[in-house]
């Protein structure tokens, strides 16, 4: 319909817009990597050369010795041990109990089921703070405050995004292979386990990114629950830090080096999961 | 065992193994989500200091107190400030880049992956390295602004400042997010509407605004959502950067319930506040959604 020659001349008009666009894409990638570049030279500097005007872009003789103050004056290793351990059991639980459930409302088949499933999805519109003060109370009851188990038990047991997003991926798996399975004895554990379970590999990953960056990066409920030093996760240890070393932005720089390299990596190399994982929430959400 | 046979046998156990399946979620959001719901409208009715035992008060956490909390009506005004611009400005910037980002510009997996890293980050370590950033003495920002001939400006130290400043770490914090939804969505638009689009004669804009715009609608509303309830529930980079001021420039609701939570020990009066802005969420979530849908309808 359209010719070549028209083509052509569209594609003159679009060279415009085309440059201005790669143009304003290029300065937000600046606005985005300015920040990180940023934090890596200041994390190099000697303290009294970040106190300077016109700040220096290279640091006159970079020095590696904040990153060992940081090591010596915070034990980061500690907090990121707790955090990957935390997050770690926390991710796992999550994804297991929520493609159990999202499995069960997607097919089987037992009474209430869709009452059941829209009640569990109203809760996720209750806001964190409603529950952030009762919860604090449970866990003192319990005498679970300051200690892991309080900021892993509530949520490893699931939550309502994930077993919906669970769920959504079990319908569209088809009803027979059960039926087959049933046929051949198997039990409903069993079906479960060996015949679904396998075959949502892409959707657990995904969920299971999700959830990680859930729990790594939780800040409130473990301020309130963990005191102890030896128990904080990296967000809290790295408040507390910053509340102590608050103008030695070099050290503090450097620690905020420390605990966003390990993120960007593990972005790096799962990339996939993590922009998959959002895409999907909003076109499922 | 006649009325047994007549139950499917293929569907053998699944009324018993579907409530096993799903019991562990739904005892955990019963003990972690129902009962904390029920304990926090009991507490709102007491006065308590998590040492002496409880005291009932009545409405007086509703009524008195509240009247009384000036810096409650600030932080509200506050949350509705941040609110209202970081909303429109963070959707509409997510809208743009994301319609650029799904053609077929040269690098644009590139450019949506460093977009996309703030996401990934706590907002912790964001705030450290945006106050370092904002410095008003020796920021770096200052420092690119001064060749534009702006002085000087103490970011988060200034109130006629701070709470833009807060604004902006969080859009630049969750701009990511939003755009990887809304370029999934432009990208599910079928190219013949494009095209079709094109024949009609329709220019580049005329093709967002008639054809990507509203077959994105849903995506943009669940967008806009998202950030509705995150906007009202904003707190890490508040207490990372400004504590609340200078002043009460950036105490925002969240940062105040907290403050009489775990600051003065105040549980009942918390838990009042902690209603009051629950209700409120639901009752502009309710709005959007009816107005959402109504906007959809129209298309």
């Amino acid at each position: 319909m359209i010719k070549p020659g028209e083509v052509k001349v569209m594609k003159k008009k679009l060279n415009a817009v085309k440059i201005a666009e790669f143009v304003g894409m290029c300065i937000l990638a600046f606005i985005f990597i300015m920040p990180f570049f940023w934090t890596v030279i200041t994390s190099l500097k000697a303290p009294n050369e970040i106190l300077t005007w016109p700040p220096t872009f290279f640091p006159e003789k970079p020095i590696f010795k904040n990153y060992t103050d940081v090591i010596k004056k915070i034990n980061i290793f500690r907090m990121f041990g707790n955090s990957i351990y935390i997050a770690l059991v926390t991710t796992v639980g999550q994804v297991f109990f929520c493609s159990l459930a999202g499995y069960a409302f997607a097919k089987l088949d037992f009474r209430g089921r869709e009452l059941l499933f829209k009640i569990y999805l109203s809760t996720m519109m209750v806001p964190g703070m409603i529950l952030l003060i009762p919860r604090y109370v449970i866990m003192r009851e319990l005498g679970w405050v300051d200690k892991h188990v309080s900021v892993i038990l509530p949520f490893i047991f699931g939550n309502a995004f994930g077993v919906f997003l669970m769920r959504q991926f079990y319908m569209t798996l088809p009803g027979q292979l059960k039926e087959a399975a049933i046929i051949d004895g198997a039990s409903q554990p069993q079906i479960f386990i060996r015949v679904y379970m396998p075959l949502t590999k892409a959707i657990v990953s995904t969920l299971f990114v999700f959830s990680f960056m859930g729990s790594w990066n939780d800040f409130l409920w473990p301020l309130i629950t963990l005191q102890s030093a030896k128990l904080k996760t990296l967000p809290i240890g790295l408040a507390s830090f910053q509340s102590l070393y608050g103008v030695q932005y070099n050290l503090l720089m450097a620690g905020a080096v420390l605990s966003v390299l390990p993120v960007m990596l593990a972005f790096l190399l799962a990339q996939k999961q993590f922009i998959e994982g959002i895409a999907l929430s909003g076109v499922k959400g | 065992m006649k009325t047994r046979q007549k139950v499917n046998p293929i569907k053998k156990g699944e009324n018993f193994w579907g409530y096993v399946f799903i019991a562990p979620n739904l005892i955990a959001t019963a003990i972690f989500v129902l009962i904390p719901i029920l304990f926090s409208l009991y507490m709102s009715f007491m006065k308590w200091d998590m040492i002496n035992p409880p005291e009932f008060v009545g409405l007086a956490n509703f009524t008195e107190k509240m009247m009384r909390d000036e810096q409650f009506f600030i932080a509200l005004k506050n949350t509705a400030v941040y609110s209202f611009i970081s909303i429109p400005l963070g959707v509409v910037a997510a809208i743009l880049v994301a319609y650029v980002l799904s053609g077929d510009l040269r690098g644009t997996t590139v450019f949506r992956s460093i977009i996309f890293i703030p996401v990934t980050l706590s907002m912790i370590s964001v705030s450290m390295i945006w106050k370092w950033l904002l410095n008003g003495d020796y920021g770096v920002v200052n420092y690119f602004l001064s060749f534009f001939g702006i002085d000087g400006i103490s970011w988060l130290g200034d109130e006629r400042y701070a709470m833009m400043s807060v604004i902006l770490i969080g859009i630049w914090k969750s701009l990511g997010f939003n755009v990887v939804i809304l370029i999934a969505a432009f990208k599910d638009v079928p190219k013949s509407l494009y095209e079709a689009a094109a024949l009609d004669g329709a220019n580049g804009f005329q093709k967002f605004k008639n054809v990507a715009l509203p077959l994105s609608a849903p995506s943009i509303f669940f967008v806009t959502v998202m950030s509705i309830i995150n906007s009202f529930q904003v707190f890490d980079v508040v207490y990372m950067t400004t504590q609340g001021g200078p002043g009460d420039a950036t105490r925002v609701v969240y940062y105040w319930i907290y403050q009489n939570a775990f600051k003065f020990f105040d549980m009942g009066y918390a838990s009042a506040l902690s209603w009051i802005v629950f209700i409120i969420i639901f009752v502009f979530t309710m709005l959007q959604m009816k107005f959402g849908g109504r906007n959809q309808s129209y298309d």
